[in-house]
C-alpha cells in the first residue's frame, strides 16, 4: 500500500488487507498447526515444502514482487502482517528470503516459489551490508558468507561482492556453482554457511542502496515472525496461567504472576507499534526500533513463558519450548536488540 | 484563503472542506507567539477566579475560541460548547496539534466533571454548573483520594450526613491536585457506612469558599506543591449538589478514573517538560554535550550511549503506540489493548528517562539551588524528582497492573 501523498498514514490494516490476512490464517489454520512444526523437527525436515506450495498458489511467495513479474504487487505493510501469522504458526517457510530477494531481482523467479536466499553476511557478530570482502573479478565470484537464511536449500543465491575498484556488487550464482554447508542451529531451520569458490555468476542491476533496503525488508520480516511467536508463546502461557490450579487456585491469580504476564504482554504490544511503523513508514531508524523491540520481547514472553509453565515448561513435549528455540535464532538474526540500539545511536549521530 | 461560509459549521458534513476553513480560521486566529509552544494537554489556561492569563496573547486566544463555543468544542451549544461532531473534533485537535497551539481553556472542569454532570447530572446542575465552565469561570479540583484511602480507593471515610436539605460533611481529602486555586470541588464522600464499601459512597458538589473547608499545601521532595490536603469541618452542602443518586458515588467514579489515567499517560509520554528553561531538552543532546563525542563521532562513554538510545527508543514506541491509538479510533475501530498500557508505559519511561539525565550530568545535576549549578541542571534535577510521583498519582503502576491482568489479560481472581 502506499500513502496517500502528503498525508501520514493511520497505523491501522484497511478492509483489504484484513481480508487477505483472514485467507492466510485459515490457510495456515489448516496447514500449519503447531503439531506440524513438532513432526517436522522430528522428521529432520527444515522446511515445510508443502505449505511452501500453498503459499506460492496463493501469491505470498510474490507479496512483495510487481505483477509484471508474476507477484502480487503489494509492500511491506500486506508482508509484516503475513509474517506475524507465520510466526505465530511456527511455520517453516523461506519467507524472509522471499521478501529479501524478491523485490531486489524478481527476475530471479521467488514469485513462483523459486528459493533464492541472500547471502551478504560476512561477520556473525557485524551484520552490515557493506561490510564485504568477496571479490568480483567481471566472470567469478570468490569469497564466504558466513550466515544464510534459507541457505541450505536454496536453489540460487544473490551475493554480494567488490569488483575490481571497490564497488559493491549483486550478483546471480546457482546453488550448484556455490559449496553450501548447512548449520544444525538450535531452532532446526536451514540456515547455512556458503562458500564461493570462482563460481561463475552474472551481475544484477542493483546496487549497495538496495542491498540495504533489501535487508532491512528482511530484518522488518524477522520483527514480525517475531511479533507472530510472541503472541503464541503469550497465549500459551495466559492460559496455562488461567486453567493451572496450585494451593487450590489458578496461578493467575497470583499477582506476582498477574504482573509479569503484564509486563509480558506490554512489550509485545510495544513491539507491534514498532513494526506497524517499519511497514507504513519504512526507515532505517523504525527498522531498527522494530527489530529491537521485537526480540526484547519476545524474547522476554519466551523465557517467562518456559517459567511460567513450571516442570512441563523445561521438558521437549511442551511447545513453549519450541517457540522458545525459533524466538532466540530470530531475536539474534539480522542483528540483536543492542545491535540494533548501536545503529540507532549512529543514525541519531551519536 | 477565505473560507466558505458556514464551512466552520458543526453541520458541515465534508471533513475536507471544515479541515481547509479550520486552518484559514487558525491563520487568522491563532496568537502567533503562541504557536509551537504547546506540550502537554495540562498546559494552557485553567480558567477559575484565582488566577488569571498567563499574558495577553492566551486571553485573546481563549476569547477567539470561546465565541466559536470551541472551549469546549465537543459540548452543546445550549450549554456554551461548540456541538462538534466527533469526525470535526479529531481534524479540530490535529489541526492545533499541526500548529503547536495549546488548547485554549484546561482543567479538571473540561475534562472530568464536565463530561460527568453532562451524562449524569440534572438539568439544574447541568444549566448552573457547566456554562460557567465553558466560559472559564470556575476552576474545579478532585476530592477523592484520603490518607487511608490511596489505592483502595473505596475504603474512604469523609462523611456525609443529611440534616434537612443539606449534607454535614466531616473528614479530610488528601493528594488533591490545586485545590487552592480551585472555587469548586467534586468529592466521593461516605454516606453509609454499614454497606459493601463501594455501596456506601456519594458523589458531591462542593463549593470550596463554604465555611469549615481548609486547604494546606503538600510540599513534595522535589520542592514544588502541586497537591492539597482539604480539611472538612462541618460543612454543609445542599442536597441538591449531589450527583445520581445517593449510595450510586463509586459507579459515577469509575467512569472518570479511566479518563484521569488516560490523561496522565499521555500528558508524560507527550514528552514535554513542563519547564521552560528545559525546553527543548532531549538526553541525546545533553550526552553529547556532557560527555561528547570521540574520534568516532559515537558518544565517548558507549554505557551512555547504550543507554540514551535505549530512553530514545523507548519514547519512541510511546510516541508510536499513542498514535496507533488514535489510529484506530479515527479509523473506526473499537479501542484497543494498546490504549490501556499507555499510563504504565508512559510513566515508567518517564522516570526512567530523567534518571538517565541524572546519571549524564554527573556532579553537575546534583545541585539544589543557587551557584555554581546552572538554571538548566536545577530544573533537571527537580523534574527528576518530581517524576517519581508518576508512578503513584493517578493510579499507581501497582494498581495498573492488576487492572490489566484482570481486564485485558482475563487472569482470574
Amino acid at each position: 500500500m502506499t500513502p496517500r501523498e502528503g498525508a501520514t498514514p493511520l497505523l491501522v490494516l484497511d478492509e483489504d488487507q484484513r481480508m487477505l490476512l483472514d485467507a492466510a490464517r485459515e490457510l495456515l489454520g489448516v496447514e500449519a498447526p503447531l503439531s506440524r512444526a513438532r513432526a517436522l523437527r522430528d522428521a529432520g525436515q527444515a522446511l515445510d515444502h508443502s505449505l511452501w506450495q500453498h503459499l506460492t498458489d496463493q501469491g505470498w511467495a510474490g507479496v512483495a514482487v510487481p505483477e509484471a513479474h508474476g507477484g502480487l504487487g503489494l509492500g511491506m505493510v500486506e508482508a509484516a502482517a503475513f509474517m506475524e501469522v507465520v510466526g505465530a504458526h511456527l511455520a517453516a517457510t523461506p519467507m524472509v528470503s522471499a521478501l529479501m530477494v524478491g523485490p531486489l531481482a524478481p527476475r530471479l523467479g521467488t514469485a513462483d516459489g523459486r528459493i533464492v536466499a541472500l547471502a551478504w553476511q560476512e561477520s556473525a557478530r557485524h551484520p552490515d551490508p557493506s561490510r564485504v570482502a568477496s571479490t568480483w573479478n567481471g566472470r567469478t565470484v570468490t569469497g564466504e558468507k558466513v550466515v544464510v537464511l534459507d541457505g541450505a536449500h536454496a536453489d540460487a543465491f544473490v551475493v554480494s561482492a567488490r569488483d575490481g575498484s571497490g564497488h559493491l556488487v549483486l550478483l546471480a550464482v546457482d546453488a550448484v556453482d556455490a559449496t553450501v554447508a548447512p548449520l544444525h542451529r538450535v531452532d532446526h531451520r536451514d540456515a547455512a554457511r556458503v562458500r564461493f569458490d570462482s563460481a561463475p555468476a552474472r551481475v544484477l542491476d542493483a546496487h549497495l542502496a538496495d542491498l540495504e533496503a533489501a535487508v532491512d525488508r528482511g530484518t522488518v520480516a524477522l520483527s514480525a515472525e517475531l511479533l507472530g511467536l510472541a503472541s503464541t508463546s503469550l497465549d500459551l502461557t495466559l492460559d496455562y496461567l488461567r486453567t493451572r490450579e496450585q494451593f487450590g487456585r489458578p496461578l493467575g491469580a497470583f499477582q506476582a504472576l498477574q504482573h509479569r504476564a503484564v509486563d509480558a504482554f506490554i512489550g509485545v504490544e510495544l513491539a507491534r507499534s514498532a513494526i506497524l511503523a517499519a511497514a507504513f513508514e519504512p526507515s532505517a531508524l523504525h527498522t531498527s526500533l522494530a527489530k529491537a523491540q521485537a526480540s526484547i520481547a519476545a524474547t522476554k514472553v519466551a523465557e517467562e513463558g518456559i517459567q511460567m509453565h513450571g516442570g512441563i515448561g523445561m521438558t521437549d513435549e511442551h511447545d513453549i519450548g519450541l517457540l522458545f528455540k525459533r524466538i532466540f535464532v530470530a531475536a539474534a538474526s539480522h542483528g540483536d536488540a543492542p545491535w540494533h540500539r548501536r545503529r540507532w545511536a549512529t543514525l541519531r549521530g551519536y | 484563503m477565505t473560507a466558505a461560509p458556514g464551512a466552520l459549521s458543526p453541520h458541515n458534513t465534508d471533513p475536507g472542506a471544515f479541515r481547509t476553513a479550520l486552518r484559514a480560521w487558525l491563520l487568522d486566529h491563532a496568537p502567533e507567539p503562541l504557536r509551537g509552544t504547546a506540550s502537554t494537554p495540562f498546559q494552557g489556561y485553567w480558567g477559575g477566579t484565582t488566577t488569571g492569563f498567563e499574558n495577553d496573547h492566551q486571553r485573546v486566544w481563549f476569547e477567539r475560541c470561546l465565541e466559536r463555543g470551541w472551549t469546549a468544542p465537543r459540548w452543546p451549544s445550549e450549554y456554551g460548547g461548540g456541538d462538534m461532531p466527533v469526525v470535526q473534533f479529531r481534524i479540530f485537535q490535529e489541526e492545533l496539534r499541526a500548529m503547536g497551539m495549546p488548547l485554549p481553556l484546561v482543567g479538571f472542569g473540561l475534562t472530568m466533571i464536565g463530561p460527568i454532570l453532562l451524562s449524569e447530572g440534572t438539568d439544574a446542575q447541568k444549566a448552573r454548573h457547566v456554562p460557567p465552565i465553558v466560559r472559564g469561570e470556575v476552576r474545579w479540583c478532585q476530592g477523592y483520594s484520603e490518607p487511608d484511602a490511596g489505592s483502595d480507593l473505596a475504603s474512604l471515610r469523609t462523611r456525609a450526613v443529611l440534616d434537612g436539605d443539606a449534607w454535614v460533611v466531616d473528614g479530610q481529602k488528601i493528594w488533591t491536585s490545586h485545590a487552592e486555586k480551585s472555587d469548586w470541588i467534586f468529592c466521593l464522600v461516605r454516606t453509609d457506612p454499614h454497606v459493601k464499601k463501594q455501596a456506601g459512597i456519594t458523589f458531591l458538589l462542593i463549593d470550596m469558599r463554604s465555611e469549615g473547608i481548609t486547604t494546606r499545601p503538600i510540599e513534595l521532595i522535589s520542592g514544588s506543591s502541586p497537591f492539597c490536603e482539604v480539611f472538612f469541618d462541618g460543612v454543609r452542602v445542599p442536597a441538591a449538589q449531589t450527583v445520581g443518586t445517593v449510595n450510586d458515588g463509586w459507579r459515577v467514579a469509575k467512569a472518570l478514573l479511566r479518563h484521569e489515567r488516560g490523561m496522565v499517560g499521555e500528558s508524560v509520554a507527550a514528552g514535554g517538560a513542563r519547564v521552560d528553561v528545559l525546553k527543548p531538552y532531549t538526553v541525546r543532546d545533553h550526552a553529547i554535550e556532557a560527555i561528547g563525542l570521540g574520534a568516532d563521532g559515537t558518544l565517548a562513554d558507549p554505557l551512555i550511549r547504550d543507554a540514551v538510545a535505549a530512553s530514545e527508543m523507548e519514547q519512541a514506541l510511546m510516541r508510536l503506540t499513542v498514535r496507533r491509538a488514535n489510529d484506530a479510533m479515527k479509523a473506526g475501530d473499537a479501542p484497543g489493548a494498546e490504549s490501556s498500557i499507555l499510563k504504565v508505559v508512559g510513566t515508567e519511561l518517564n522516570q526512567r528517562r530523567w534518571k538517565l539525565a541524572m546519571r549524564i550530568g554527573g556532579p553537575d545535576a546534583l545541585g539544589w539551588s543557587g551557584a555554581p549549578y546552572s538554571d538548566r541542571d536545577l530544573a533537571l534535577c527537580r523534574q527528576w524528582l518530581r517524576s517519581r510521583g508518576n508512578t503513584i498519582e493517578g493510579g499507581s503502576s501497582e494498581i495498573q497492573r492488576n487492572i490489566l491482568a484482570r481486564t485485558v489479560l482475563r487472569m482470574p481472581k
